[in-house]
């Protein structure tokens, strides 16, 4: 997979490319909307991640310019604008998704890597880890060839698990992810565990292996049994 | 809202116009009458005064007084000296009837003493007047009419003149109505060559031009605050996530590296918070409709509905298919999601969360302990339950705010361990 990231600030760069690092991508970085043409001109990629706050322009200039010349390519735009006059326009201008600053880590990891199976593989692409293997286009999960009934919540959460293997996900991290504006800070997370246990509950009973591991204060991570 | 009733000022200055006319009218022709009668008792008195001058006169020269009968002298008799003088002499008007031409007609009579030749005469003089009366009274014949026709054109003129030359003023009018912040460029200049439309039209561009300035300064302002804002807190978040990860990291750090992250967290969400007040404060939400809410509010239950269950809470809902807000749908989004997530946050296992519309309201309750502050202070900014450290304390108030900008009642009240929010249309 190949990535263009259209970010300006060095450190959120640093961070983003850090994040990706072990997702298998290649990806590539430009600070200005300039080079960031000169770019697209020349290379073809499979997902552009573009912030629009860029210090020679809109970002959704760019989104243009690659409907234009790629319309195949995913493109994700990044806000911190939370301006919904921003997100409507680069939507309706092609953009294919959109996430908004600050954003977890594991929160852009899953955006881009749906983003990927949805514009390349069609979404027809099975997901496996152990014995579990997901088909996205059904929304069904299997394990060991067992479907297993989930919740749509229980569903979005795996999925998460599957794109942010051997990372860390905070409580708070996987609560935005699940309810976004639903929930904020002010609530306990301790539903998260609730949540955490059902699945895992559900996960074993058909077979699968320990993935989900706890690590104690801290958050979850999805593991190879 | 000024609900008196109004008048179209052209209207208005008609009629102050025509009350002004007739008063002059009025005492115009008054005024002309007394002249008239005046004129009539002069002119009469002259004749009268000229026919007993020649009565004296003849009979002082011992004309016979029979002799001196015509058209105006009636009657000429002896009266003794010792009649009663003071009452002559005698003018009064009387109707008589001309059997000539079969029609009653007004004299003047007019009886007094003449002595002559030692001698009192009683002298009778009548002078047919009704020409002058018609004369006097064609006064008020010819005014009334003039009055009325004056009315008529009047009326006539009012009608044409609003149509004719208060065309710019409502058309300005219909430009303001039609201006919207941040849309000037769509005001088309109406072309006027009265002197105080031009001096409106140009105030009011002058205003919408300064309100446009307001507008995007504030805009522009937000959205920057947003940006630089938000990406700084956004590395300050990662970067302690990094840290947080990290196995070399004593508990001890790990606490204070946690604190930097909920609190660049909650710093980030009080900026987009801070910001969206100020947005709908600006009136940057415009897409107002008339929002039917069966259909949004069904996708957020079924949004929350497992958030709900994980906290041992049951939702019950009673939808009316007739409620409908005018609303720009993205704030009542807000709206919804605010008492929503409030509901589940401070809602008790102790009874289900209901949520009802009937065709004016719209009902949000859970089950909870009291308050622990005034009731009156729930909407206030940074105004939070004391077991919500972490809450920013806007929630509601960005309730309130939207439904203050969307014209939208919302009402709170706590009854048999619920807490009602109760949002009128």
């Amino acid at each position: 997979m190949k990535l263009l990231l259209i970010e300006d600030n060095p450190h959120l760069t640093e961070d983003i490319l850090k994040g990706l690092s072990d997702q298998a991508m290649t990806v590539e970085t430009v600070g200005l909307i300039a080079d960031a043409k000169d770019k697209i001109s020349v290379y073809e990629y499979d997902i552009i991640v573009v912030d629009l706050g860029l210090p020679d322009g809109n970002g959704l200039e760019i989104v243009k310019l690659i409907k234009e010349i790629n319309p195949n390519t995913g493109i994700l735009i990044v806000t911190a604008r939370n301006s919904i006059d921003d997100k409507v326009t680069g939507l309706d201008l092609g953009a294919d998704d959109y996430i908004t600053k600050p954003f977890h880590m594991a929160e852009l990891i899953a955006r881009v890597r749906s983003l990927f199976r949805r514009k390349k593989l069609k979404g027809s692409t099975i997901l496996e880890h152990g014995t579990i293997k997901i088909d996205s286009t059904s929304s069904t999960v299997k394990v060991n060839d067992l479907i297993l009934e989930l919740t749509k919540k229980e569903y979005d959460l795996l999925l998460y698990f599957f794109y942010n293997k051997n990372k860390m996900l905070t409580k708070e991290n996987i609560a935005e992810h699940l309810w976004g504006d639903h929930i904020d800070q002010a609530d306990n997370f301790d539903f998260i565990y609730t949540h955490i246990k059902n699945l895992r509950k559900k996960l074993q009973k058909e077979g699968a292996g320990e993935y989900i591991k706890s690590v104690y204060g801290m958050g979850y991570k999805f593991v190879e049994a | 809202m000024n609900k008196r009733q109004t008048f179209n000022l052209l209207s208005k200055i008609t009629l102050f116009y025509l009350i002004f006319t007739f008063v002059v009218f009025y005492f115009n022709a008054k005024f002309l009458t007394r002249e008239a009668d005046e004129f009539i008792d002069s002119d009469l008195n002259r004749r009268f005064g000229w026919l007993e001058h020649r009565v004296q006169y003849h009979l002082d020269k011992g004309t016979p007084a029979d002799s001196l009968l015509g058209n105006s002298i009636k009657k000429i008799e002896k009266v003794s000296k010792r009649c009663k003088k003071t009452e002559y002499p005698i003018i009064e008007d009387v109707t008589i009837y001309h059997s000539d031409i079969e029609r009653n007609l007004i004299h003047r009579k007019k009886i007094v003493l003449i002595e002559s030749n030692k001698q009192l005469y009683r002298v009778e003089m009548d002078k047919e007047v009704q020409n002058y009366y018609y004369f006097r009274d064609d006064i008020f014949d010819y005014l009334i009419p003039s009055f009325v026709v004056l009315i008529v054109i009047t009326v006539a003129f009012n009608l044409l003149l609003q149509g004719y030359f208060l065309r710019p003023f409502r058309r300005i009018l219909e430009q303001m109505q039609l201006f919207k912040v941040g849309k000037s460029e769509d005001i088309q200049e109406v072309k006027t060559m009265t002197k105080e439309f031009v001096e409106m039209q140009n105030l009011f561009l002058t205003m919408v031009k300064q309100i446009d300035a307001d507008y995007n300064h504030l805009k522009e302002y937000t959205e920057d605050v947003a940006h630089e804002l938000q990406t700084p807190l956004a590395i300050i978040r990662n970067k302690a996530e990094g840290l947080l990860f990290s196995e070399k990291l004593e508990e001890q750090d790990a606490k204070v590296v946690k604190t930097i992250y909920d609190e660049a967290n909650h710093l980030s969400r009080l900026g987009t918070t801070l910001n969206l007040i100020t947005k709908i404060d600006n009136g940057e939400f415009t897409a107002v409709t008339e929002l039917n809410t069966s259909e949004e509010i069904n996708n957020q239950i079924e949004a929350i509905e497992e958030l709900a269950q994980l906290k041992s809470l049951v939702i019950e809902k009673e939808l009316s298919e007739e409620h409908s807000l005018t609303i720009d749908p993205y704030l009542f989004d807000i709206v919804l999601k605010n008492l929503l997530k409030n509901a589940i946050r401070y809602g008790t296992s102790e009874g289900p969360i209901k949520i009802k519309t009937t065709q004016n309201t719209l009902v949000i309750s859970n089950y909870g302990k009291p308050l622990s502050f005034a009731k009156d202070q729930l909407f206030q900014r940074f105004v939070k339950g004391s077991d919500s450290d972490q809450s920013l304390g806007l929630g509601l108030a960005l309730v309130a705010k939207i439904c203050a900008v969307s014209i939208l009642e919302i009402d709170y009240k706590y009854e048999r361990h619920q807490h009602i929010f109760t949002l009128k249309g």
